[in-house]
């Protein structure tokens, strides 16, 4: 089960309890969104701070604002909606550009330094350039269309949903981003396997 | 089908069509070109370590305190809009007090102004709004105010 399949059904049992007034099913309600949305706002900022900043932020909308959910869109919808946009006025607060990957590249360099196993670190420091390029280099569209796609296992309706476009558009920022991404990687191969077989 | 045709496909294939058991022309590929198969892993283990490490990040600090500190910010928040709720009516009532105070301080002997018309339309407020309809001094006006309704915290 997907975390946003995961998040709905909580939701449903949640979210019209807390609409109701009941603080312990908002509590709980906000402790489960809390990762989801700084993962999101992770995505869309770059910058584990920042991150923080708008899902502390979210979680005050969430208090004041639950009642204006409506029930019309899936409440991950309308959370990521929410998340979208509180990242969105965070970027017009700081005014300035996003500096996405460097303290998230920081931490995963980080972990691989942990690792034992030279096979590992190799893995992990791959990982870590291929998330920086995905943090940093890809357009916002092309980012949050693969984030949730490929990551998160959304469905290409369920994208289109959240972003508000239609599923051929998602499809074809999701197929640009994976060329961007997966471009380095094929092209790599050749050399590698020929010095394996060599 | 050949490793360039194979290669192009991989770069935005489903991640499904990558893995080893893979159907169509694709798979069919992979599952006999070792240097294919070979690039066709690497994806799927740097995007599943993608997933992986991204499933992993998470907040730091006690959940329990950020949801007290939101709390806290979403009660302040409330009050502040409780109070601006009430200087918008007090400026309202100032307002139209200035308005109607002349027709009421008129000077004796000064003619009185011609009785007010009956009003010729109506108006009804929009979803999430409050009406405050006034009538100055000058009767041929009526002032109509659309104020936000206040909310409940």
């Amino acid at each position: 089960m997907s975390d946003t399949t995961s998040l709905e059904a909580v939701a449903a049992d949640l979210v019209p309890r807390a609409a109701r007034g009941d603080a312990e099913a908002l509590d709980r309600l906000l402790g489960r969104c809390r990762p989801s949305v700084y993962r999101w706002a992770l995505v869309q900022t770059g910058d584990a701070a920042d991150a923080e900043d708008v899902a502390q932020e979210v979680l005050v909308r969430l208090h004041t604002s639950l009642h204006r959910f409506a029930g019309r869109s899936r409440f991950t919808t309308w959370l990521y909606q929410v998340t979208r946009n509180e990242a969105s006025n965070l970027r017009r607060r700081l005014g300035r550009r996003l500096h996405l990957a460097a303290a998230l590249a920081r931490e995963a360099q980080a972990g691989t330094e942990a690792r034992d196993d030279p096979a590992g670190r190799v893995h992990a420091e791959r990982v870590a350039a291929l998330a920086e390029q995905l943090l940093h280099g890809l357009p916002p569209r092309q980012r949050e269309v693969f984030h949730l796609a490929d990551l998160e296992g959304c469905t290409l309706g369920e994208v289109a949903e959240r972003l508000g476009m239609s599923p051929v558009t998602a499809r074809v920022h999701l197929f640009h981003a994976r060329r961007a991404l997966r471009t380095g990687i094929v092209e790599r191969w050749p050399e590698m396997a020929a010095r394996e077989d060599g | 089908m050949n490793c360039a045709d194979a290669r192009q496909l991989m770069l935005e294939a489903d991640l499904a069509e990558l893995s080893p058991d893979a159907g169509g022309e694709l798979g069919a590929h992979l599952a006999t070109c070792r240097a294919c198969r070979g690039a066709a892993d690497e994806i799927l283990s740097l995007e599943a370590g993608l997933a992986g490490w991204l499933a992993a990040a998470a907040p730091r600090g006690d959940t329990g305190a950020a949801l007290a500190s939101a709390a806290a910010t979403a009660r302040r928040r409330a009050r502040q809009r409780r109070l601006a709720g009430a200087l918008t009516l007090a400026a309202a009532a100032v307002l139209a007090t200035l308005l109607v105070l002349p027709a009421r301080t008129r000077m004796p002997g000064s003619s009185a102004p011609a009785p007010a018309a009956p009003l010729g339309g109506f108006s009804v407020a929009s979803p999430g709004r409050e009406v405050m309809v006034v009538q100055p001094a000058d009767p041929r006006f009526v002032v109509v105010w659309y104020l936000p309704t206040r909310r409940s915290s």
